[in-house]
């Protein structure tokens, strides 16, 4: 159903197949070629009054809403119910519509714009117009107020307009340029009226400087003078006392040698008591270690008085061994004659009888012996009091010496400080010699500078006054000056009553300041 | 032969049934106006048409009477249907209700005389068919004359009326054709066969023209004075129901 609704051929060929199919069954049926005739004109009428109408019908309505379309009306949608190639021509027509609806609204914008813009540009050249002419009449009143002012009327000002920023701001400058230039002229004025008055005051002061500057070179005469005087006596002064300061000197270096010598004796006896003391202290240390050796040797007296009675056990030890070895040789030749294992037995005690003679006769030996050492000992002690006794002789000896030297160390100290004052003494005289001989040279430079100063203040004054005149003169021409300024300002009419005409054309320069603003439009 | 043209008879029914409920869906659908529409007059083309052809198949009303044999159930049917097919054509052309009633008894007159002439013989069947003929052409002249001048005023409904004329005056053409040619005139053609033509045409002349009515149902919305074919007020068109050879 869908395929043939969308099909215009389709829905054709259903209509023949269904007349072609009714002539058929007619024809078929009768029988006769008549009936067959009248059954197909009948089907074809059948036929177009159907497929031909509707059709037609179609085309009309297309028509007519084109028509409508190509009236203007282009709001109304072009619409069918068809949906075969008919029906698609609506479509095709609406689409057309749409397009052509709007492209004219694109077109109707575009000129609505195109006359507003075009509006506007009229209004802007009518506007742009109407400026230039404001322009043309506002430059010329402007040239005419400067052609005044150019001929010297400084009062003059344009009457500002208003509306054209440019013009206005011309309008402003020029007038302040003319208010700035009224005042500055009546400012060089006042100016060179005051410098006049000034330049007059001045000449008096001049005047009555030459005179003060005279007097001074008169006195700067005598000052320089005085301090020649003065200059001489000093010189003399110093002469004197640089001979006590030489003298003085000579001094000085005399008492430096002594306290040196002062100083190495000092040193000499100090290092004398040194020495004494060192030996004292050496004589004490022999003296401790004597007593220690004396003790050393009577704990050796005792340890032999030991060692003697030990020798004297081993000696009777060795006695009885020996009568032991005597009853064995007994008791063994008595065994002997009642066996011959005695033999054997006599033979042991003949060895222990041996060596127990032998022991007696090294107790012996030691017993000389330590008698010996007793002897040497007692010996040494003897020579170590003797020595000891000597030994604190001598330190009593040292330590009187060391105190005679430290007497003397006393002494020689106290001598150094007294040399060493005397040396102070003379070096500050030597130095305030020095020094008043360096003062009165300093006074002497002093003087002679005052000298030298004086004569430069006469030359600088005798300077001056050339100066003066140089000034005088100067203020001369300025006066001249000043005299030529005011009768130039006289030009200007800077109080409004109409200044006259001078220097160059004043009309003139107007009509160059009209042609350079008052341009094309 | 005769089964053959029961068949027939069977399929006109069937068609018309097939109008009637197209007839009655336009006169019932949602979204047309109804009242200026008069759409429930339709239902008579369809409905009569079908109980007529109940009626023939059922072999029910031919009267024999002179030469002629007038199968009445068919003439009673074109009483009827063809003065209200006429008269609503008149109804879309927007005539006055004089036009209307005009053309509808000219129409009926010419289906009596036409009546009687199949009745009659010799000088007097022709000259009831020229009377016959006569109110055909008078009908051409309302078709053609009349109503456009008052359908150039209707917009939208304009296009349907066209359609209507166009579709009624091409196809009754053939009916005094098949009258002439076929056995009540000139006898070329058997009675059996002429039946089958006029049930032919009969479809043909009813169906279609409930189903251009209803494909432009719209035209009768409220501004159908303006050109358009669009549903005003619903917006929408329902997809066709009934045959396709539009």
């Amino acid at each position: 159903m869908g395929a043939l609704s969308d099909r215009y051929g389709a829905k054709l060929t259903l209509g023949y197949a269904v007349t072609a199919v009714f002539v058929a069954v007619v024809g078929v049926v009768a029988g006769t070629v008549e009936a067959t005739v009248l059954a197909a004109a009948s089907g074809l009428l059948a036929l177009g009054s159907i497929t031909g109408t509707a059709t037609l019908a179609a085309i009309k309505e297309i028509e007519q809403q084109t028509i409508a379309v190509a009236d203007g009306d282009l709001d109304r949608e072009v619409w069918t119910t068809r949906t075969d190639e008919l029906g698609r021509v609506y479509g095709a027509v609406d689409e057309m519509r749409r397009s052509l609806a709007d492209r004219i609204g694109e077109l109707e914008t575009a000129q609505d714009e195109a006359e507003a813009a075009r509006e506007q540009a009229e209004a802007a050249r009518r506007e742009a117009a109407e400026q230039a002419d404001d322009y043309q009449r506002i430059a010329e009143r402007y040239a005419g107020t400067m052609q005044r002012a150019a001929a010297g009327d400084t009062t003059q000002r344009v009457d500002v307009a208003e509306g054209y920023p440019a013009l206005k701001t011309i309008g402003e400058e020029f007038n302040t340029t003319m208010a700035d230039l009224s005042a500055a002229l009546g400012e060089v004025e006042s100016f060179a009226t005051q410098a006049r008055g000034d330049i007059d005051q001045a000449r008096q002061g001049t005047t009555e400087l030459q005179s003060t500057v005279e007097e001074t070179v008169d006195r700067a005469d005598i000052i320089s003078e005085l301090a020649r005087e003065q200059r001489s006596r000093i010189e003399a002064a110093s002469t004197d006392l640089d001979d006590l300061s030489a003298t003085a000197e000579e001094v000085a270096a005399t008492v430096d040698t002594v306290a040196e010598k002062s100083t190495t004796a000092a040193g000499a006896s100090e290092s004398a008591r040194e020495s004494g003391r060192e030996a004292i202290e050496e004589l004490e240390a022999v003296q401790r270690e004597i007593e220690e050796a004396v003790a050393k040797v009577e704990t050796l007296t005792d340890s032999t008085e030991e060692i003697t009675e030990i020798v004297d056990i081993i000696r009777g030890v060795a006695e009885e061994t020996n009568m032991l070895a005597l009853n064995a040789s007994i008791e063994a030749a008595r065994a002997g004659d009642d066996g011959g294992s005695g033999d054997g037995f006599a033979v042991v005690a003949e060895e222990v009888k041996q060596l127990a003679g032998e022991t007696q006769s090294r107790a012996d030996d030691i017993a000389e012996m330590i008698e010996e050492v007793r002897a040497d000992t007692d010996a040494a002690v003897e020579s170590i009091r003797s020595t000891e006794e000597r030994v604190v002789a001598g330190t009593e000896t040292a330590k009187s010496v060391l105190t005679n030297i430290e007497s003397i160390a006393d002494s020689v100290e106290e001598i150094d400080i007294g040399v060493a004052e005397i040396n102070d003494a003379t070096a500050t005289q030597a130095e305030a010699a020095q020094a008043t001989a360096g003062a009165l040279d300093d006074i002497t430079d002093t003087s002679r500078s005052a000298e030298d100063t004086a004569t430069d203040i006469r030359e600088r004054v005798s300077h001056q006054q050339t100066v003066l005149d140089d000034i005088t003169e100067a203020m001369s021409t300025v006066d001249t000056t000043s005299e030529e300024l005011l009768a130039g300002l006289d030009r200007f009419d800077t109080d409004g009553d109409g200044g006259d005409v001078g220097g160059r054309s004043a009309s003139e320069a107007g009509r160059q300041v009209a042609a350079t603003d008052g341009g094309e439009p | 032969m005769l089964s053959a043209i029961t068949m027939a008879y069977v399929l006109a029914v069937v068609a018309f049934a097939a109008g009637v409920g197209l007839a009655v869906r336009l006169a019932t659908a949602d979204g047309v106006d109804e009242s200026r529409g008069a759409f429930w007059y339709l239902l008579l083309i369809p409905g009569v048409a079908g109980v007529a052809y109940v009626a023939i198949a059922l072999g029910i009303g031919s009267v024999s009477l002179g030469t002629g044999t007038l199968v009445v159930p068919r003439y009673v049917d074109w009483l009827v249907t063809t003065p209200v097919l006429v008269g609503y054509v008149g109804y879309v052309a927007g005539a006055p209700r004089r036009w209307v009633v005009g053309v509808m008894v000219a129409d009926a007159m010419m289906i009596l005389t036409g009546a009687g002439a199949t009745l009659l013989a010799g000088p007097a069947k022709w000259s009831l068919f020229a009377v016959s003929a006569c109110f055909h052409i008078s009908l051409f002249g309302a078709l053609y004359v009349v109503f456009p001048r008052y359908a150039r005023q209707q917009g939208k409904r304009h296009a349907l009326f066209e359609l209507l004329q166009n579709h009624v005056g091409l196809l009754w053409l053939a009916y005094p054709l098949v009258w002439l040619v076929g056995a009540p005139g000139l006898g070329y053609v058997s009675a059996a066969s002429v039946s089958l033509i006029v049930a032919y045409l009969d479809v043909v002349a009813k169906v279609p023209y409930i189903y251009f009515v209803w494909k432009r149902r719209f035209v009768f919305d409220a501004d159908a004075s303006v050109l358009d074919t669009r549903p005003g007020r619903t917006g929408a068109a329902a997809a066709p129901g009934g045959p396709a050879d539009d």
